[in-house]
């Protein structure tokens, strides 16, 4: 379980997205990420659905790595769906005693499934195509104009790489402790919810204790390599856009415009 | 019969590409009951993987292991069990360590193996009476020293009285009297009280020193397998493997080129001495 969680972990491949630049990558999530919000229709989350399928195709990270993110969101997706199913109000379709499956209800159920999904895959193929190091210059340089405005754009870059970068060592942290702990005869798959909740109590203590001990050594290693905010860096692999750089943001481009004009499709195609 | 044996298993931590290469590839060897077997190779060969199969961590994609003739992938084999009589000292104890004090850890396993929570309290006490760290037992187990969490975690398998110990690195970050003690520790286990031990070191002098089978693992694969003092000697597998001979060998071949002959079969440190006193004396 602990394992399918691959939200902020690298898959290294060489395929033609791990080879864009990551003010691309990271213009690209968020104009998708944008596009599921703006669609209203069954055109608009097709095309979401192509341009997803696509970067999937293209990245050449394994769909069974990918879809193993998901596992871990299926109670936070039966949440969602059964309280949108169960509590919108509306003309009712379906009665089981005292709960109303409204038609509204059926129609934000399935959109909010589709957009938790795909927000889930979305960010997590920007994090399996970009090391934390590419995407802390992509940030940094993508957001470099905010420092006119004094925001320290450099240190919002490298805490983001930061959090992103500990996400898979707490993983294989915990993974370790569980270990330990399984080879001592604990068990975590036997049992009722409850127990299973109470045999991962004593996981808390030293996952804890060794992300505050690994966040000191960090900082202890930084300072001893005089890190300092105050200095401008140089870069020993500066960004600099390439023709298919060029060509994918011609792309997105076109894919929210035209997520945007099918806001303007009138079809009456069922419950969408 | 051999405690345990390991047939042709292959295992790669990367299930998701099927070009991927197997990172430990038809391994086989057996242990038998009372052996004292050391799994030698260069860093990132995969020892460490190996034997997180022996007590089923790890599930091997081919292969079997028998334990005591049970195939431990059996549905109906209790790993549990398995894992009782099978203790891990991990090669980073840390990991090992998640009780609030060092008495609370070093009981986790005997409570979870159904005894009494006086009971436990007792061998707990005992295993770290034992190793000589009953001081020990409040104080929070992530604010000690890396030696005192290696015995800490030892303590927590020996409260099992498992019958195979599995030791991974057991000398890193010890002093080397702590390291002899520790040894010498084992040893007694494993002569006096039958316990089998399976450990992983990188000082060849120490496979020569207790163990009585050696397996040499080069990328992924078990190189050789059997008599430590046969192995060490063979400077072209040790070559091949990136090992360098220990120093029992050193002088062996040293006195050997000048003439003077000594048992093969008596290199460790006490043998060497006394057969040096017996040759030049």
């Amino acid at each position: 379980m602990i394992r399918d969680i691959t939200l902020g972990q690298y898959y290294n491949r060489e395929s033609v997205i791990h080879f864009l630049d990551p003010r691309v990558k990271l213009v690209a999530t968020l104009v998708f990420l944008m596009s599921l919000f703006i669609s209203t229709n069954i055109f608009a989350y097709a095309f979401a659905t192509l341009f997803l399928a696509m970067a999937i195709m293209l990245c050449k990270v394994p769909l069974s790595f990918i879809l193993r993110g998901l596992k871990s969101l299926i109670l936070l997706l039966l949440i969602s769906v059964v309280f949108n199913l169960f509590l919108t109000p509306g003309e009712t379709i379906l009665s089981f005693g005292i709960l109303h499956i409204t038609r509204e209800g059926l129609i934000i159920a399935i959109k909010m499934a589709i957009r938790l999904v795909y927000l889930v895959i979305g960010s997590s193929i920007l994090t399996l195509t970009t090391t934390p190091s590419k995407l802390t210059d992509g940030l940094e340089k993508g957001l470099s104009f905010l420092k006119a405005f004094r925001v320290p754009v450099a240190e919002i870059a490298l805490m983001m790489s930061i959090a992103l970068r500990f996400i898979p060592i707490l993983i294989e942290e915990t993974e370790k402790i569980m270990n330990a702990q399984s080879s001592r005869g604990a068990d975590f798959d036997k049992g009722s919810i409850v127990d299973k909740a109470k045999s991962l109590v004593p996981l808390l203590v030293p996952l804890f204790v060794s992300a505050f001990r690994r966040a000191n050594d960090l900082a202890i290693a930084m300072e001893a390599r005089c890190y300092s905010d105050s200095v401008s860096r140089t870069k020993l692999k500066p960004l600099a856009y390439k023709g298919i750089d060029y060509i994918t943001y011609v792309i997105l481009f076109l894919y929210i415009m035209l997520i945007i004009f099918t806001r303007y499709i009138k079809i009456d195609v069922g419950i969408m | 019969m051999p405690i345990f044996e390991v047939k042709n298993i292959s295992f790669r931590y990367d299930k998701y590409d099927e070009n991927a290469s197997y990172n430990i590839d038809d391994i086989s060897f057996s242990v038998d009951r009372g052996d004292f077997v050391a799994l030698i190779g260069k860093s990132g060969s995969g020892k460490s993987t190996i034997v997180s199969h022996l007590n089923g961590l790890k599930k091997a994609d081919k292969g079997d292991i028998l334990y005591e003739g049970k195939s431990i992938y059996d549905k109906d084999f209790d790993l549990t069990s398995l894992r009782f009589k099978c203790g891990v000292v991990f090669q980073h104890p840390e990991y090992q360590l998640f009780s609030e004090t060092v008495i609370e850890d070093v009981e986790f396993g005997a409570l979870k193996k159904g005894l009494s929570k006086d009971e436990a309290r007792l061998r707990a006490l005992e295993a770290l009476s034992f190793l000589g760290i009953e001081n020990l037992k409040d104080e929070v187990p992530f604010n000690l020293s890396g030696g005192e969490k290696r015995k800490v975690a030892f303590a927590g398998v020996l409260v099992m009285d498992p019958d195979v110990f599995i030791l991974d690195e057991p000398d890193a970050g010890l002093d080397s009297k702590t390291k002899n003690d520790f040894y010498m520790m084992i040893k007694n286990l494993n002569v006096l009280k039958g316990k089998t031990i399976v450990f992983i070191t990188h000082n060849l002098d120490d496979v020569i020193e207790y163990a009585n089978k050696v397996i040499v693992v080069n990328d992924g694969k078990v190189e050789r397998c059997g008599n430590p003092t046969d192995i060490l000697m063979n400077d072209e597998l040790l070559r091949k493997c990136g090992l360098v001979e220990p120093y029992a060998i050193d002088i062996y071949n040293y006195l050997k080129n000048r003439g003077i002959l000594i048992d093969k079969s008596k290199l460790r440190f006490n043998d060497i001495v006394q057969e040096l006193n017996r040759v030049l004396l």
